[in-house]
């Protein structure tokens, strides 16, 4: 039984089957929904209708007033072209005279209205007073009848159509929400899954395995019994009073054996010998008695950060979409600023101020805990978001995004510590693989519920539902272990000196994986990613929901396709084509905008951006070990590791400013395209030069923090 | 297994509640705005109906200050769709020149409208308030050029009250469907758990049983199979060697 495997399995099959019930009650609810709707809209469809046959009417009271013949009127269709197009619903327009025949029309009626016009209660309205006529459904129109009277008596009647699917267009335009609020339904299931029953199903499918791997090597040794209900405590203890009894046959054996060799050497019987000679034999193939090795570590206590982080980054995720949206309705003049820098300032600010403050945290973890630096930074970012749902101007929103961005670097650096600590080299990949799938769901969750958030209740009422998730997430980061339950079996967190700084940055090696693949990946992903698509889909009069379900797409396609490419990085070689490819794909995506106009392009363009990240990124990381072993041996891992990253983050603070100035100058399509060709020409570069025949002899791979 | 499913009915609380409240969530914020939405276009209608008067004036050569049948323009107008409590036209800087409501005359028109018609550009603005809830449009002169705004206000009551009542019935809904739903997924998660628990029985009623019985054959087709192969083949050596050993010493001891 492979453990992780059949607990995935398990997941998936949980996961399925809530997503295939919420997927029914959604289109249940929709259903239901749609007949609501259109019970309450038809009365509101009726009065403007109303309004707008009254302004029709009005006309032919004033042509009729000045003597012209009602069945001669001029201009007529004309007048019902114009107002098709102020109110697009209004699908027919007509006006019938007294006897149900139509005399002018925007488009020819179907045989079911025709026939309705005719109708005696329809030529009845012709001579009433209604002042707000009833809405009627006829075939698949709804029907509001005005009756047209002259100073003379009655004049006919005039007919405005809607048709039904008016309210079906609603519905559906709401089905892409729905869509949405599936796909997040299922990654937040299988968090909830992780975090309600997640740890004790893996506790108890890990002492399960142990059971049946301990018979299977043959390691009969007893053990202290588990503490606590375990969920298969009853095959555990059928497979573990199996081994109970071989290793008692054994101890009875060899106490049998024993006692027969106390007798003189030459009474012993020569079968006892024999018996000796096959019980060491045995010992040899199995293990009998008593173990007494240490506990292993629980695994459990890693998992425990995976809920925490998901939730608090969520918060900040949620705020993706609408940001850059939301700084433009705070712009104040700034002299000498242009508003596109100013609309990029909040998140470049926020991205310099991770980068920067990341070493130093890292340190102030090692003092204060991994616990008490996830609480600090939830807690600021709380305040943070709080402060920023009621900003004033684009002035202080800077500052409130600073205290969110100090928070988040706080909640990062202790996660990623928190799961270093409880890592073993052997479990780091996997320990890793916790941490990035935590904010992977985030990301797939944030952006587009924040989009429809900000849609419908407004962009401040959903910083404070950001701060109400930060302020959540401040319960979750409780049950994490204290200072105490934290092992340690690494080196200290060391800041890299100026020094260090400056020779890895003179060091070709270092910067062909840095300056030509990692920063121009990330200035990719917040300047196309976080500051020109919500605020070009905004432009195109799209939604702040189209930019979070784009943003979605996004993370979606990084969720399914980077384990697939990660496991195609296995040597140095295809590690330079995932890198160089994933540099031209994701840059293709930016140039693709050469195309046109339009939300299926930047659909299309962020489905590359999305791939082209996901074949690099996994490729970027190992590839600095495999091209700096040399500086690794001398300066260590943490620094290098850490003066990457920190390079890397510089490029998400500078996304948002090229991208600002690249607008100012050019506009929004040009800005995707300048960046996205800007990326390509780094992939080809970068694959020219790995090319080169300076390469040295192929390492073995490590993945690295 | 009691505990793995009472948090079962957890996740399936917690995810039912996030879905379809979300769900009953949009389903009411599109309502609200569709009614906005039409209320609004409705009431531009009127609005379009007094700029033309506005602009046929201007045509005359009448200043936009100096409009002596506007006011009666605005009550005629304002008496064609019971919704419009009243009709404003105030000037680029927000002064009011004319209502249907003398005594709003004396008043500053609301900042609200003076920001919201700012802001919307050419298009109409609506402003929702319990106390100033309006429609509007820009006026516009007969070169294009912007002098001034139509607002018109509506009873922010009588919406609100239709608003309720869907709100009531999509809540209804909405927490049906949770109940269902709910339910049902608490039930499937429970039968996906009960089916791990099944395939663990049937592992111990294997080991039970013996490996001569139909029910270790069947537990060696399910998932736990090959562990249960392996751990039962060195068990079954183990004791075997054991039990030879033992006989040895046995017959060592009688002869």
């Amino acid at each position: 039984m492979n453990g992780s495997s059949y607990l995935r399995s398990i997941y998936l099959r949980l996961a399925g089957v809530v997503t295939l019930v919420v997927m029914l009650a959604l289109l249940a609810n929709a259903y239901v929904s749609h007949r609501i709707f259109e019970r309450a809209l038809a009365p509101h469809i009726a009065s403007k209708v109303s309004s707008v046959g009254a302004s029709i009417r009005a006309l032919v009271y004033k042509a009729v007033e000045n003597g012209m013949a009602f069945d001669e009127l001029y201009g007529v269709t004309e007048r019902f072209v114009e107002i098709k197009r102020e109110a697009p619903e209004i699908s027919y327009i007509g006006i019938a005279d007294r006897s149900g025949k139509v005399l002018y029309r925007s488009i020819q009626e179907p045989a079911a209205l025709a026939a309705h016009f005719r109708s005696p209660a329809t030529i009845e309205l012709g001579s009433s007073r209604t002042v707000v006529p009833a809405v009627v459904r006829v075939d698949g129109t709804y029907l509001v009848s005005m009756p047209i009277a002259g100073p003379k008596g009655s004049l006919g009647v005039l007919h405005l159509g809607v048709n039904v699917s008016f309210v079906d267009d609603i519905v559906l335009d709401m089905l892409f929400d729905v869509l949405v609020v599936l796909v997040v339904t299922l990654f937040f299931t299988l968090e909830l899954l992780h975090f309600i029953a997640g740890a004790k199903l893996e506790s108890s499918l890990r002492a399960l395995g142990e059971a049946f791997e301990r018979g299977a090597t043959g390691d009969f040794t007893t053990r202290r019994r588990r503490r606590g209900a375990q969920a298969f405590g009853s095959l555990i203890r059928t497979l573990d009073s199996i081994l109970l009894n071989i290793n008692a046959a054994y101890a009875s054996l060899a106490q049998a054996i024993e006692a027969g060799r106390r007798v003189p050497a030459h009474e012993r019987p020569r079968a006892l010998a024999l018996a000796h000679g096959g019980l060491n034999e045995l010992s040899g193939r199995f293990r009998f008695g008593v173990d007494d090795s240490p506990k292993p570590r629980d695994d459990g206590q890693l998992a425990k950060v995976r809920a925490p982080l998901f939730v608090f980054i969520l918060a900040e995720e949620l705020t993706r979409s609408f940001l850059p949206a939301y700084t433009k309705d705070l712009l104040v003049d700034v002299p000498g600023v242009s508003p596109q820098v100013i609309i990029g300032l909040p998140i470049a600010l926020f991205m310099l101020i991770v980068a920067l403050s990341q070493p130093f945290l890292g340190v102030l973890c090692e003092r204060k805990g991994h616990r008490q630096t996830m609480l600090i930074g939830a807690a600021i970012a709380t305040v943070g978001f709080l402060a920023t749902a009621f900003a004033h101007s684009v002035l202080d929103l800077l500052l409130w995004r600073s205290l969110c961005a100090v928070g988040y670097a706080m909640v990062f650096v202790a996660g990623q510590a928190y799961v270093l600590d409880h890592a073993t080299p052997a479990t780091r990949a996997r320990s890793f693989a916790l941490f990035v799938g935590a904010i992977m769901a985030a990301t797939v969750c944030g952006p587009s519920i924040g989009g429809i958030l900000a849609d419908n209740i407004g962009e401040r009422p959903t910083f404070l539902v950001a701060a109400a998730l930060a302020f959540g997430s401040i319960f979750v980061i409780r049950l994490l272990p204290g200072p105490s339950g934290a092992p340690r079996h690494r080196a200290p967190t060391r800041l890299p000196t100026l020094r260090e700084i400056g020779a890895l940055m003179a060091n070709g090696r270092f910067m062909m994986v840095t300056a030509l693949a990692a920063m121009p990946a990330k200035i990719l992903l917040t300047g196309v990613c976080f500051y020109l698509i919500p605020l070009y889909v905004l432009s195109i009069g799209s939604t702040q929901s189209m930019a979070g379900r784009i943003l979605m797409a996004y993370a979606v396609v990084m969720v399914v396709m980077s384990p697939l490419t990660a496991a195609l990085a296995t040597d140095r070689r295809r590690m330079h084509w995932l890198v160089g490819g994933g540099l031209l794909v994701s840059g293709l995506g930016g140039v693709l905008m050469l195309a046109g106009d339009g939300v299926a392009l930047v659909f299309a363009s962020v489905l590359l951006v999305g791939l082209g990240q996901s074949m690099s990124i996994s490729a970027q990381s190992a590839l600095v070990s495999e091209h700096c072993a040399q500086e690794i041996s001398q300066m260590g891992e943490g620094v290098i590791y850490g003066v990457y990253r920190l390079l890397e983050r510089i490029g998400n603070a500078l996304g948002p400013l090229i991208a600002s100035a690249l607008v100012l100058s050019f506009g929004y399509r040009t800005g995707f395209i300048v960046i996205g060709a800007a990326v390509v020409a780094c992939g080809i570069g970068f694959l020219v030069a790995t090319r080169s025949p300076r390469r040295r002899s192929p390492a073995p791979a490590t993945a690295c923090s | 297994m009691d505990s793995t499913g009472s948090r079962m009915v957890a996740v399936a609380l917690v995810v039912c509640a996030f879905a379809v409240g979300m769900s009953g969530l949009l389903n009411y914020f599109k309502y609200r705005s569709t009614t906005n939405r039409l209320v609004a276009e409705r009431l531009v209608v009127t609005g379009k109906a007094v700029e033309n008067s506005i602009q046929s004036a201007l045509e005359l050569g009448l200043q936009f200050s100096e409009m002596v049948t506007l006011p009666s323009t605005l009550e005629r107008e304002r008496a064609t769709d019971d919704l419009i409590e009243g009709i404003d036209v105030f000037d680029l800087d927000g002064k009011l020149l004319y209502s249907t409501d003398r005594l709003r005359l004396s008043r500053p028109v609301p900042e609200a409208w003076l920001s919201a018609a700012r802001r919307s550009g050419d298009g109409y603005w609506m402003v929702e308030s319990d106390r100033d809830a309006a429609a509007g449009i820009p006026l516009r002169n007969n070169f294009d050029l912007p002098i001034g705004y139509l607002a018109l206000r509506y009873s922010q009551d009588r919406l609100q009250s239709g608003l309720h009542q869907v709100a009531r019935q999509l809540a209804l809904v909405t927490v049906i469907v949770f109940g269902v739903a709910a339910g049902l997924s608490a039930l499937a998660l429970i039968a996906v758990i009960r089916g791990l628990g099944n395939d663990v029985v049937a592992v111990e009623q294997a080991l039970r049983a013996g490996e001569a019985s139909a029910a270790y054959s069947r537990a060696l087709r399910g998932p736990f199979g090959e562990a249960l192969r392996r751990f039962v083949e060195t068990a079954r050596e183990a004791d075997a060697r054991i039990t030879d050993l033992r006989a040895r010493v046995h017959r060592g001891r009688d002869t």
